[in-house]
């Protein structure tokens, strides 16, 4: 603080305070943004960020003609201490939450108590074919199908307040609307007055097979079973869970886990969250966006589509299991190809029979075959290694170059030639019988080529 | 303390604003966790942000004239 005597308090408390701000704040709507990560891996621009502070300090003084304030001050040690504590703090209690997803702190923290109703509508008879849509803004919907043709709603209302008569007031302040529209069915809770849009309704709605559905909640998860016509789900913070739908499948969120199981149609999944199951879908996979995994696929059909800022992956008949997270990327198993551009990733190929494209940078590539492989291989790295198995009784063609870095191979025959000129390793011929073109590239890592055990 | 108030340079009427400024922070938070999507759990850092954005320009402000103890 400034004790007259001309003494600057130093500018460092203030950016400390904005820097943590800011990462607070993107903590909050960044979706799968770990504060804890981020400082574990830039702590030292604090450091820097100090230095040119103080450094700022020094020379503002020196042009004021002041003394200069002190390097360090007991002030900035306790605020840097103070706020690496409540990091830890938030990082303790996200692993706590992880663990024990039933938990509710946020209770605790504002208070009240957690007053609800239950409402049970008129059915509905419902036309086969028809479009039922089921929005509410904050709670859950749950759908599921059943015998017959009416449409069966049960809304569960529930507010957080100190008071009880106040909590029934605004619970009786919210209806629910389920009529027919123009275009269909409506489901949607009724705000009326002050004070009701806090209010949480949870939808449980008992649908007959033959209809599609469209789902949107602002903030609750949605599930979804056994819908023959085609379903599209939007959750802006929280968990999708789709099982056993004919039609297709569109699924939208922000934060949050998906998985949709067993579809017949095409499966598009777009927005971002964290936790991505896909298994058992007779039609296309599209992931548009990013979900901070990890992300698991298995048993599609047609063709598989995953784009996010840093991958692109398009894999033709996945019939085994594709898995990536942030560090990795395995895919086994796919009679089709597998076409795929990334960056600092490693990356794991199994048993890929049909043609292979894969770009990378500093991130390892492993590609294995348990059968000889038959379609052209290519695969190109920067700064990370190319390891590549291949059964004895393979035959290829191989053209396989690494800039300062060097080749191994256990395959060796008089037409194999491996060289070394200007300081790039490369490994060019023909190896066994007539087979596939292999190319392999890289700088600054080695390229493997093993022979099966 | 009152002559502290009362001295009017740059530096020390800037420091004066820090006080309505994260009230007036608060009060809006608050307000946008009621009316819309947004709610004060995920907005509480802008708070920092703002007392730091003050702060900063308080370091920035010029002391010339500066009276009081």
């Amino acid at each position: 603080m400034s004790n007259g005597t001309g003494e600057r308090r130093s500018i460092f408390v203030g950016l400390l305070l904005i820097v943590f701000g800011v990462l607070f704040l993107l903590r909050e709507f960044v979706p799968g943004w770990g504060i804890g990560h981020i400082l574990v891996r830039y702590w030292p621009l604090l450091l820097i960020l100090w230095g040119l502070a103080k450094l700022y300090d020094h020379f503002a003084a020196q042009r004021a003609g002041q003394a200069r304030p002190p390097t360090v001050t007991g002030g900035e040690v306790a605020l840097l201490f103070l706020l690496l504590v409540i990091v830890a703090g938030m990082v303790i209690y996200g692993r706590i939450r992880d663990r024990n997803p039933d938990l509710d702190f946020s209770g605790s923290i504002f208070g009240g108590n957690n007053y609800s109703a239950s409402q049970e509508l008129a059915n509905i008879a419902v036309k086969p074919g028809s479009r039922v849509t089921i929005t509410t803004n904050r709670g859950d919907i749950s759908v599921h199908t059943g015998e017959g043709s009416e449409m069966r709603v049960v809304a569960n209302k529930s507010v957080k307040s100190f008071n009880e008569g106040d909590a029934e007031k605004r619970l009786q302040q919210v209806g629910v609307f389920a009529a027919s529209v123009s275009d269909g069915y409506e489901v949607h809770p009724q705000l009326r007055g002050e004070g009701s849009s806090e209010v949480r309704v949870d939808l449980e709605v008992q649908v007959p097979k033959q209809v599609s559905l469209v789902a949107k909640t602002d903030s609750g998860s949605i599930t979804i079973a056994d819908v023959n016509g085609s379903v599209a789900a939007t959750s802006e913070n929280g968990d999708v869970e789709i099982h056993g739908v004919s039609g297709d499948v569109t699924a939208n969120l922000q934060h949050g886990d998906v998985r949709i199981l067993g579809t017949q149609g095409n499966v598009r999944l777009a927005g971002g969250g964290s936790e991505v199951e896909l298994a058992d879908i007779t039609g296309d996979a599209s992931i548009e966006g990013d979900f901070y995994g990890p992300v698991r696929i298995r048993n599609v059909t047609k063709t598989t589509h995953f784009a996010s800022s840093r991958t692109d992956l398009t894999i033709v008949q996945l019939s085994g299991r594709m898995e990536s997270d942030s560090d990795k990327l395995e895919i086994s198993d796919v009679p089709g190809s597998v076409n795929l551009t990334t960056r600092e990733k490693d990356v794991t190929l199994e048993n890929v029979m049909g043609r292979i494209h894969v770009e990378d940078r500093h991130g390892d590539i492993e590609v294995r075959f348990a059968q000889p492989p038959r379609s052209e291989i290519d695969v190109t790295n920067d700064s990370a290694n190319v390891d590549l198995t291949l059964p004895a009784k393979s035959g290829f063609a191989i053209a396989a170059a690494s800039r300062s870095g060097e080749i191994q191979s256990d395959f060796s025959d008089s037409s194999l030639k491996l060289v070394n000129e200007n300081q790039t390793s490369k490994l060019v011929g023909q190896y066994g019988g007539h087979g596939p073109q292999i190319r392999l590239a890289t700088s600054y890592g080695t390229i493997y080529i093993r022979k099966a055990a | 303390m009152a002559d502290r108030t009362r001295c009017t340079c740059m530096h020390c009427r800037t420091r004066g604003l820090m006080g309505p400024v994260i009230l007036i922070t608060i009060g809006v938070i608050f307000l946008i966790g009621q009316y819309t999507r947004f709610s004060v759990r995920e907005l509480w850092p802008v708070i920092l942000i703002v007392v730091g954005l003050v702060s900063v320009a308080c370091t920035l402000a010029s002391k010339e004239g500066h009276t009081g103890s």
